[in-house]
């Protein structure tokens, strides 16, 4: 198993330093916000594929709720997936070897450095780069302020 | 028109090199095709019946002359010489290779266009008044509203894989030139308070197998509540939209099977939670993006005189030039829809004389209609004369705005690779038949769709007459609806009968119409004449002489 | 991958290109042909195996959508029983890009 990190980085992992972690598929999630942010440091979400992406409405709220979380996204993804589970509130990524031998590696290790890596509406993953229309905001203020 | 900034072209052309990555990674077997296939949709890119297609979105239907050259450009250059203008206000090139498609999207860049989210479960490319800004029933541009849903929605990382597509329409008139509610959400703007408008939210309209008209979300939302509450609205559709049948997978089912009041409550609570911080710099930002709108001043002019227009001038000025909020200004529609065309198709030749039309009597600018025509927003009366004798040269002179055979078709089974049936045929035989009976009937308000499948992409549904292209036995047939519309009273038209085969299509037409003149009172419009006879007379009147 | 399968009949094995989306079929010389005429025709108890030809063309990325389709075949060609797959391998049935317009206001 590898894992990848918000910062970007990425390292090997043996699946039993996760076995505390508290696992859930949004599809089967009851509405108890309460009772899994009481469970644990770590949740896994998992992804049920490419294609469904509750996971991340999931997890942006679930950070809402309980931002001392650290949440793990895994199941089926690909590398174009990485902003979008970081930017939801993701705080890494769990990938098997299989994917990440067929994807390769180097896309992953790069997957918070590609093309498009912020949008209108949220920052830069992996720094303090804020979003399109935070820095037209701040750009916006220094010339008024001058 | 919205002018892009540093920050909206390094957004596109950062899409544009992820894209060629994507396709690289595909082409050497790094992605799958079932992890592929989402984002190059995702990107506009089909796999259709006989080649890739490529969408590219048009932004609210405005065009600037220099955009619709690039347009014609790449139809020149990568696929067959011609596009075609889309009901979502959008434009298809039908034979691209996938290898050409990244080189594509760095021309459309370079003139600040794009393919984002023109397919895919995501937030759609967002349509608008194709009369935004120009028409005199407005009470606000809706296009600022538009482009601030463009920016918010692009590559959202949260709604790139929703339950199905969804789609938005924004309108700011008092005639509902959108097709608003069959949309996932309907936004109407209106005056609100200090300067900033305020919206009513409609949800839950749209067409395909279960046609629905969208119901009232919420009323007076001020600007700076919006896009949290869309975002809300989003998530608790993402968490709960059906995945399990993609027929049942629209938001309009679940509105329909939670019900509203459930609906609002989740939004409600999911609002409580959230974290309003990234939204703060909307209101600045729809202030900034509305500048680019305010309308260059158009100095009004006097009214030209029309007494001594040659009849074909005439007419076409009668028929598709609409009133300009300027007085000495008009509002020209030029079909796309020639007597045996094909709707909404347009060759590069014709697209390249459209940009330069545009520059010298619109002020550059053009519109693509949600009925597959193009708009010249703002053309001097006295220029109508030497447009028109422009437009005659292109074949773009059809007098036909509004009228029966101003026919909307979906590409159907010629192209598509879902279609059950072919429309564009049909549309053809039929607008030659209708163009010869508008001589004689005022057909005008009538509207006839043709959608290929189920999924309605024809907006059969919401026609006067709709056509429904089916596969019986490997065979085509066609089931008519009566009685749809689009408009404010937006209905959804009902099942005729048994189907017919495309050779009786003709006949019944005309049987529909010989009813419908024979039986109208006064003024009255063909929904209200079906409406008050009901659907079986109109059944007897077809069939029965059959 | 294929289709219903009906006994009686000949299938052909067809997918699209994955670089150009071109429409091709696998032809009686063991390769991908755009020319219907060429294709191989495939016999009930052949249609596993050719098939699995189609899945392994996919994976190596040569073509998508690779799936075996049933056809007719008299002397003078091949022909699908799908209305959907005939048109496939026929093209649009409409005279796109050139200008169909009638000039009656012109006149």
């Amino acid at each position: 198993m590898w894992l990848l990190k918000k910062d970007g980085s990425w390292l090997p992992i043996d699946s039993s330093e996760l076995i505390t972690a508290n696992r859930v598929t949004p599809e089967s999630f009851d509405g108890d916000l309460e009772h899994i942010a009481q469970t644990g440091q770590s949740v896994i979400i998992s992804f049920s594929g490419p294609h469904d992406g509750r996971g991340f409405s999931f997890a942006k709220r679930l950070k809402q709720f309980a931002p001392e979380l650290k949440l793990i996204a895994s199941g089926g993804l690909t590398p174009d997936h990485a902003r979008l589970c970081f930017q939801t509130g993701f705080d890494e990524i769990l990938l098997s070897e299989e994917l990440v031998v067929r994807q390769s590696a180097s896309a992953w290790q790069t997957a918070v450095e590609m093309s498009v890596d912020k949008t209108y509406v949220e920052g830069k993953v992996h720094s303090n780069i804020p979003s399109i229309w935070q820095e037209r905001a701040l750009a916006q203020s220094i010339a008024t302020n001058e | 028109m919205y002018n892009y900034d540093s920050h909206d072209q390094a957004f596109v052309e950062a899409r544009s090199r992820e894209f060629r990555d994507q396709v690289e990674r595909r082409i050497t077997g790094k992605l799958s095709e079932d992890e592929f296939k989402p984002m190059r949709l995702m990107n506009g890119v089909y796999l259709q019946l006989h080649a890739y297609m490529l969408r590219v979105a048009i932004p609210y239907g405005t065009l600037s002359a220099d955009q619709m050259r690039k347009l014609a450009f790449l139809a020149e250059k990568y696929d067959r010489g011609y596009g075609h203008f889309t009901t979502r206000q959008n434009i298809q090139y039908n034979w691209p290779k996938l290898i050409d498609i990244p080189d594509m999207l760095d021309h459309l860049a370079e003139v600040q266009m794009h393919a984002i989210q023109t397919s895919g479960n995501c937030i759609r490319n967002v349509t608008s008044d194709p009369f935004a800004g120009v028409a005199g029933d407005e009470w606000i541009d809706p296009r600022p509203t538009a482009e601030l849903l463009r920016q918010w929605s692009s590559l959202h990382p949260e709604f790139a894989y929703l339950p199905r597509k969804f789609k938005f329409a924004v309108t700011g008139a008092a005639e509902d030139r959108t097709a608003l509610k069959f949309h996932d959400i309907g936004l109407k703007v209106k005056p609100g308070v200090d300067d900033n408008p305020a919206y009513e939210i409609w949800v839950g309209g749209g067409q395909g197998r279960t046609p629905r008209i969208a119901v009232l979300f919420e009323d007076n939302v001020p600007l700076s509540e919006l896009l949290p509450k869309l975002d809300s609205m989003l998530r608790v559709y993402n968490l709960h939209g059906r995945r399990d049948n993609k027929y049942k997978a629209r938001i309009k089912i679940l509105v329909a099977e939670y019900g509203l009041e459930n609906y609002r409550r989740d939004v409600e609570e999911d609002l409580a939670l959230q974290s309003l911080e990234p939204f703060e710099p909307a209101v600045a930002e729809y202030h900034r993006i509305a500048k680019d709108f305010e309308q260059s001043d158009l100095t009004p002019l006097p009214s030209a005189s029309n007494g001594d227009n040659p009849p074909a001038l005439a007419s076409w000025i009668k028929q598709n030039v609409t009133s300009h909020k300027v007085p000495g200004y008009g509002v020209v529609s030029i079909s796309l829809k020639p007597k045996g065309g094909i709707p909404g198709d347009a060759t590069a030749e014709q697209m390249y004389a459209l940009a330069d039309l545009a520059d010298r009597y619109s002020q550059g600018e053009l519109r693509v209609t949600h009925r597959q025509n193009i708009v010249l927003p703002s053309v001097a009366a006295k220029d109508f004369a030497a447009l028109h004798e422009a437009l005659v040269k292109q074949g773009l002179a059809e007098d036909n705005i509004g009228q029966l055979s101003d026919i909307i078709a979906c590409p159907g089974l010629d192209y598509c690779a879902l279609a059950t049936a072919r429309s564009i045929p049909v549309a053809q035989e039929l607008s030659t038949q209708l163009r010869e009976r508008e001589k004689r009937d005022d057909l005008s308000g009538l509207t006839l769709n043709i959608s290929g499948c189920i999924n309605a992409c024809g907006h059969h549904h919401a026609a006067s007459i709709g056509i429904l292209g089916l596969n019986r036995a490997e065979t085509e047939s066609y089931q008519i609806t009566l009685g749809g519309s689009s408009n404010d009273n937006a209905s959804v038209g009902g099942i005729l009968g048994p189907g017919f085969a495309q050779s009786e299509i003709p006949g019944a037409i005309d049987r529909i119409l010989d009813f419908y003149i024979g039986s109208k009172q006064e003024g009255e419009s063909f929904n209200q004449t079906y409406r008050r006879l009901g659907k079986a007379a109109f059944r007897e009147a077809v069939y029965v002489a059959a | 991958m294929a289709k219903k399968i009906k006994s009686d009949l000949s299938y052909i094995l067809t997918a699209n290109e994955l670089t150009t989306g071109d429409v091709v079929f696998w032809s009686r010389e063991n390769s991908w042909t755009d020319t219907l005429a060429k294709a191989s025709l495939i016999s009930n108890d052949e249609t596993e195996a050719f098939a699995e030809i189609g899945t392994s063309s996919e994976r190596a990325n040569e073509v998508v959508g690779a799936y075996l389709t049933p056809v007719q075949q008299n002397a003078a060609a091949i022909t699908p029983v799908e209305l959907r797959e005939r048109r496939r391998v026929k093209g649009p049935s409409i005279a796109y890009g050139a200008p169909s317009f009638s000039h009656d206001l012109a006149a």
